[in-house]
């Protein structure tokens, strides 16, 4: 069953000539993972800002077209109930903290505190997420003063603690150090085997390809393509869109090229490693 | 990991000093009063008393030293800098000297003390105010009297962004610096930084405000639910409301004095 | 004497934090250098010491045999230039081409001169259509090539970049592959801070690997990403083609994936 679903739908920022969005239709089902990715410039955050209701109503601007998400309009929907059911997570680890707390854990219950949650459950459940992941250490630090990495992680927890059902993602990575970054995909990992609605959008797309169900590819402010990872991802010609495929699928057009074939093109550098051990490799001459 | 901390969440917030206690509407309350007083008083004896008063009870507090070390500089610069204005150019039969349009008499450095003790004793009861009264605490009882979440987070995040601007301006001085752009130096130099240091400045200081909005627009901040509060503060008591009180009436009672003299 | 030189230079900070310890480190002319590591290793802070923004507190940094102890940043940036991570802290004009203008302005350029060295380095970095337009109104990655063309038209010896790949696509990375491809052409000097393994395989020849505040290895990238010692000490991976290579057992130094295959071919040969 589609949960959001969008026809046809067109969005202008303001004082801008193009839209930022073109005739983009697709719907998107519950508990899946979508990755989003695409050239720089081509459209994704605005897709965030549209499945996170800032747009039209936070964001003014021209929106054509009509989208629903649990059948509700989005024009018509009510965004501070929306924001309790969709948390939203972005590059910038600096501003998603609120600054008006003096320690982590406080923080993180700051969420809490604005959706009336009973205090001796909004202790518990601080607890638990911090434990969950993995930033116990840092629950009485002073959240002003974590690194790019640690706020990121704080982020999370503080929109994981209020029990949101669907995440919209947003680059939440590109600022990050690879120990970070990977502290990063633990966590949406976790999230995937909870069973969360995930929306990212990501640059590495080789994290993409462990984890997404589906992928969506824009360009230009045009949805490209939308369709199961694997197929989406093994896709040559998106490298001519200026969008980067995952190692794995690098290197088997590279031994294709070379008339060395592997049973099926690998889209992880784990199933990659797995066709090459097996030994399962074909050759052509050419 | 030991959860032991989160225990002084349950109860009341509670440092054991009387002073700091106080729930910051009796603080902002008994400020006001302390800190207007002189003004109706209208005497300099009674100002400086108030400003021993203040110093004693940021002792009491327990912050004597934070307390001092920023009114120490108001007390020298405004302190100071009035006096010496009032004594100067105020006019005044009983001259004691005269320099150079200088005129010094007892009229002049009468009115220069009473200048100065209004000064020093409401900016002391500001100060003290400010120092015995976290800003949580202060944003969280103006909710509990009915302000908006949204104001109270206003507030308590433009403290914030003072501190974020400080580190901001701290970058883009070295990133301007590091492409040619000289900042030390001379007057004239400096001041052809001046755009390249305050245009990012601003530009990202709007910015992130626009997603420092959206940021706390995820956590809920306009859930349309009564919020819950992770630390509170004592139910104001009795003894409390009786002392603000009486605080009150006389102050009530010397504006009146005051008025009653006035039309006399 | 072309040359940036850490001569066993250490920086701490004001508070006390020791942030490089005794690093030593030479980079001429013409070369590229990609220093890796961890957060906190301390890269930042010892590219920040090649320009004269942070002065050792022990130790000597000279660049082109002057001391940068004795001169200004803003002296010293006429020499080695730097992007900052985020253009934002760095952009001001009214647009793209008054900001790449701005320095060789500053430094007092005939009208021509300033003109030529615009169009330039934006067609180096690709962005000559954005020139009349506000730097606000382009896209951010974008804005970070409008830095990188500000600094270049200043003609610097050296040019020092701060995660330049951060956030860019695909078109992005092969822009600054050709940029450092041209910039090696005029002897321009580069250092990258950089994340990714990638970029650093495919476009340095010498990699500097740090962690907790010194340099532990300097040599050529080969010899780094093969070394399983120190990408455990500095916290860093090789590159994704490289993990799968050492996983099937074709050896720890392959890079890409034209190395990969050429090896594949040796070792599965008949």
């Amino acid at each position: 069953m589609a949960y959001i679903e969008l026809n046809e739908v067109t969005y202008t920022y303001p004082l801008m000539k193009e839209p930022a969005l073109q005739n983009i239709s697709c719907s998107l089902e519950l508990g899946k993972f979508y990755g989003v990715i695409g050239e720089n410039a081509g459209g994704k955050t605005t897709f965030c800002n549209l499945l996170r209701g800032l747009i039209p109503h936070f964001y003014n601007g021209k929106l054509l077209g009509d989208m629903t998400i649990n059948g509700e309009d989005i024009r018509k929907i009510d965004v501070d109930i929306l924001s309790t059911k969709m948390g939203y997570i972005f590059q910038n680890p600096f501003t998603q903290i609120s600054g008006v707390r003096k320690t982590v854990f406080e923080e993180i219950a700051l969420g809490l505190e604005n959706l009336g949650v009973p205090k001796a459950q909004m202790i518990e459940k601080v607890i638990e997420v911090a434990k969950l992941l993995k930033i116990e250490e840092l629950l009485l630090n002073d959240p002003n003063r974590l690194s790019g990495g640690q706020r990121q992680r704080v982020a999370f927890a503080s929109i994981i603690a209020m029990d949101s059902d669907i995440f919209v993602i947003d680059e939440p990575t590109s600022q990050l150090d690879p120990e970070g970054t990977e502290r990063i995909f633990e966590i949406i990992h976790m999230l995937k085997e909870q069973g969360k609605t995930i929306i990212l959008v990501e640059h590495k797309v080789d994290l993409i390809a462990e984890y997404a169900d589906e992928v969506l590819v824009f360009q230009k402010g045009r949805l490209l393509k939308k369709g199961d990872a694997r197929t989406v991802l093994s896709d040559l010609e998106l490298l001519e869109h200026g969008t980067m495929l995952p190692q794995a699928v690098i290197l088997e057009r590279e031994l294709r090229l070379n008339g060395i074939v592997l049973p099926k093109v690998p889209v992880t550098t784990e199933e990659c490693i797995d066709l090459l051990r097996k030994g399962d490799v074909g050759y052509e001459s050419n | 990991m030991d959860y032991d901390f989160t225990k002084q969440y349950m109860n009341p917030k509670r440092t054991g000093n009387v002073i700091r206690d106080l729930n910051p509407m009796s603080k902002v309350n008994l400020m006001l009063v302390l800190g207007l007083s002189p003004f109706i008083v209208q005497n300099y004896y009674y100002g400086f008393g108030m400003v021993i008063l203040f110093v004693l009870f940021s002792a009491a507090a327990g912050c004597f030293r934070s307390f001092f070390s920023l009114y120490w500089k108001v007390l020298l610069l405004f302190g100071v800098f009035l006096f010496v204005v009032k004594a100067a150019f105020a006019p005044g039969e009983h001259v004691l000297f005269r320099l150079w349009g200088i005129c010094v008499s007892t009229e002049s450095i009468q009115s220069g003390l009473n200048i100065v003790s209004l000064v020093l004793a409401f900016s002391g009861a500001f100060i003290l105010f400010v120092k015995t009264t976290p800003m949580d605490e202060f944003t969280y009882a103006l909710e509990k009297k009915g302000v908006s979440h949204m104001v109270s987070f206003v507030i308590l995040s433009s403290f914030q962004t003072i501190t974020d601007l400080k580190q901001n301006a701290q970058v883009i001085m070295e990133s301007q610096k590091a492409r040619g752009i000289e900042t030390e130096g001379n007057l004239l130099k400096r001041a052809k930084a001046y755009i390249p240091v305050m245009g990012p400045l601003v530009l990202n200081a709007i910015s992130s405000t626009e997603e420092k909005s959206i940021a706390m627009d995820a956590r809920a901040f306009s859930a349309p639910v009564a919020h819950t509060f992770l630390s509170e503060l004592p139910e104001v008591s009795i003894g409390e409301k009786a002392v603000v009180i009486l605080f009150d009436l006389a102050f009530v009672g010397l504006v009146t004095g005051r008025i009653v003299l006035w039309l006399i | 004497m072309n040359q940036i030189e850490l001569r066993n230079a250490s920086f701490q900070y004001p508070n006390g934090f020791l942030a490089n310890d005794d690093l030593n480190l030479i980079v001429k002319r013409g070369e590229r250098v990609a220093i890796v590591g961890q957060n906190g290793a301390g890269k930042t802070t010892a590219v920040k010491m090649m320009n004269g923004l942070h002065k050792p507190c022990k130790g000597d940094v000279l660049v082109e045999g002057r001391n940068t102890k004795d001169y200004t940043t803003a002296q010293i940036a006429r020499q080695v230039g730097y992007v900052f991570q985020n253009p934002d802290d760095q952009i001001f004009n009214q647009t793209v081409y008054a900001e790449i203008a701005y320095m060789p302005k500053y430094y007092k350029m005939a009208e021509k001169e300033v003109d030529k060295r615009v169009k330039e380095v934006a067609e180096l970095l690709e962005i000559e259509t954005y020139l009349k337009m506000n730097p606000f109104e382009i896209p951010y990655v974008t804005r970070k090539f409008v830095t990188i063309a500000a600094i270049l038209a200043t003609k610097p010896q050296y040019i020092i970049l701060d995660e330049p790949t951060a956030g860019q696509d695909l078109t992005g990375i092969k822009v600054l592959t050709r940029v450092l491809e041209e910039l090696e052409k005029i002897e321009i000097g580069v250092v990258t801070i950089t994340h990714d393994m990638e970029f650093a395989a495919n476009n340095f020849e010498r990699v500097v690997a740090m962690a907790n505040k010194k340099i532990i290895k300097d040599g050529n990238v080969r010899d780094i990403f093969s070394d399983d010692d120190i990408l455990r000490q500095s916290k860093i991976k090789r590159p994704g083609i490289g993990q799968i290579a050492d996983s099937i057992g074709l050896g720890k130094d392959i890079l890409n994936a034209r190395e990969f295959v050429k090896r594949y071919k040796e070792v599965t040969a008949p």
